[in-house]
């Protein structure tokens, strides 16, 4: 279990620029559950997932990863980034190796893995992206965006954490490049993590997450089922989000069907319609 | 968010701030190379105490003031400690085969003096001054360099771009180390060559993404009609008023005081 006591984090403090990124932030995060962090451009999606990897240190408070106190103990880098790692917004302005496989290989190596394993874990999360061996003598430099952030996200998910946190993963993608970036986080790398993402996207919060934690200046707003935060219209416009067009036509659809529930895609829709139809 | 760093420009509604900024870097200059003047360590402090006035004129936080002043610390303390044990001369403390001399124990102090000195005539200046009046400020000053046909206009755009990308620099080392210490890079342990080598993954992509966004940006000046060596006009009046004979005026009674106490201690 991940857990945040009472964590607030000021940023240089004393100063003219003095600003308080998280207030008195309190919350507990489950093995394999899936949680969307929403709000405004400078409420403290960033610095939460920071404090969530143990990149920042908190101002004040405690950050709990599986019992280990990440805030109070001395522990080496390594042995957080096994437990929790993060995919930064425009992760492949990281890249620094010559191919795909060395890019990738950049984590396992620094967890001390052996070459036969680091190849195994290279190739496993190049899979997991979608992509094939091929590309592992190829330059990262001269792919694709929607390729690049694929060998990006795989760089982590080659770590293997416990608790992947990504942050806008499909942020500058075209349609495709973020269709397909979704579809390799929902199926292949969501099935065994408990993954955190930051996103301004309402209908990625309704495809992959089960829980929403929306932040308002540094302080939880809130923290529910997916239902539940769509059902709020007053929330969401408060936090300046939009409902997706699938569960304000699902809403719709009640006043005909009662019983009719949310569905996140349009084929759930018409699955739904359909089965009303025979009855 | 990447952290403050010494020198940063804070907005506060000082005098500092309101003076034009040519004569703000004429002065800073002018004092840079009077200090090279003195030798007797009171000089140094009167300087130090006048400094010390000066920056509360500028209304900026004293603890933020002496919290950015942090980096320079190891500096001060590798010179100090170079010049106190490695000095020979008159000795002052013996610690078994350590000898601290009288003349090490001046100089150490005097060279710290000097040090700080500098330090903060330079905060002076860049926390009181924005990027852009920095480079408007540099390129008035080197104006007159135009009669030998020097580039004075490409300089100060160069001047411009590099000050401006400072902070954005910063940001991105920041961004790019965490990116890299999320894939379990460890720039703290090991020894010097280690930790020089750990660095690499940060300083390629940093400096890549340099050339890329320099890239982008000659791009989207020449996109609104940049052309080199054209004919500019500014935007920013370059007038002297009241503030700046003021400004002008303290620092003669300032040098003036600073040389009467240096040849009194040396009479």
């Amino acid at each position: 279990m991940l857990q945040l006591k009472s964590v607030f984090v000021t940023y240089d403090p004393h100063t003219h620029f003095k600003k308080e990124a998280l207030v008195d932030v309190n919350l507990k995060i489950d093995l394999g559950e899936k949680v969307a962090i929403v709000g405004r451009i400078g409420s403290g999606k960033s610095t939460l997932i920071e404090v969530l990897a143990g990149l920042i240190k908190p101002s004040k408070g405690e950050v709990i990863i599986d019992s280990l106190n990440i805030t109070a103990d001395k522990i080496l880098r390594r042995e957080i980034v096994k437990k929790i790692s993060v995919v930064f917004q425009y992760p492949e302005e990281q890249f620094f190796a010559e191919t795909v496989f060395e890019e990738i290989a950049f984590g396992p190596r620094n967890l001390g893995l052996s070459d036969s394993l680091v190849k195994e874990h290279v190739e496993k999360a190049l899979l997991d992206v979608g992509l094939d061996s091929s590309y592992l003598d190829k330059s990262p430099f001269g792919l694709s965006g929607g390729e690049k952030r694929k060998i990006a996200i795989a760089s982590i998910v080659a770590i293997n954490p416990t608790y992947l946190i990504l942050d806008e993963p499909t942020s500058n993608l075209d349609y495709a490049g973020k269709q397909s970036i979704l579809y390799y986080i929902k199926e292949k790398i969501s099935i065994d993590k408990t993954v955190i993402f930051v996103t301004h996207d309402m209908d990625e919060v309704l495809g992959i997450a089960d829980r929403v934690i929306a932040l308002r200046e540094g302080r939880i707003l809130f923290d529910g089922s997916v239902n539940a935060f769509f059902e709020d219209a007053q929330l969401i416009q408060e936090i300046g989000l939009d409902t997706p067009f699938t569960f304000s036509f699902s809403k719709r659809l009640r006043s005909c069907f009662p019983d009719f529930p949310n569905c996140s895609t349009i084929d759930g829709i018409v699955d739904q319609l359909r089965q009303k139809k025979n009855g | 968010m990447a952290k403050f760093y010494f020198g940063q420009f804070q907005y506060t509604q000082s005098f500092f701030h309101k003076l034009n900024p040519t004569i703000k870097i004429l002065l800073v200059f002018y004092f840079i190379i009077v200090i090279f003047f003195f030798k007797a360590i009171q000089t140094y402090l009167l300087f130090f105490l006048f400094c010390l006035v000066l920056t509360t004129f500028t209304k900026i936080n004293f603890r933020s003031i002496l919290l950015s002043f942090k980096p320079i610390l190891f500096l001060l303390f590798f010179t100090v400690f170079f010049q106190l044990f490695f000095t020979q001369g008159t000795p002052l403390i013996r610690l078994g085969k350590i000898v601290i001399t009288k003349e090490g124990l001046n100089l150490s102090i005097f060279i710290a003096l000097r040090l700080v000195i500098l330090t903060f005539l330079t905060f002076l200046l860049t926390s009181t001054t924005t990027t852009v009046d920095l480079a408007t400020g540099f390129k008035n000053i080197v104006q007159p360099l135009k009669i030998f046909k020097f580039p004075v206009d490409e300089l100060s755009l160069m001047v411009s771009i590099s000050l401006q990308f400072v902070p954005i620099l910063f940001d991105e080392a920041d961004r790019i180390m965490k990116a890299q210490m999320a894939r379990g890079a460890d720039f703290e342990s090991g020894n010097i060559f280690v930790r020089a080598k750990s660095f690499l993954p940060v300083i390629i992509p940093l400096v890549l993404n340099a050339f890329n966004r320099a890239d982008e940006l000659a791009v989207a000046m020449e996109a609104r009609g940049f052309v080199i060596s054209a004919k500019r006009t500014s935007i920013r009046e370059n007038k002297l008023g009241k503030n700046e004979f003021l400004a002008i005026g303290i620092s003669i009674i300032i040098t003036v005081m600073l040389f009467i106490l240096e040849v009194r201690i040396n009479a």
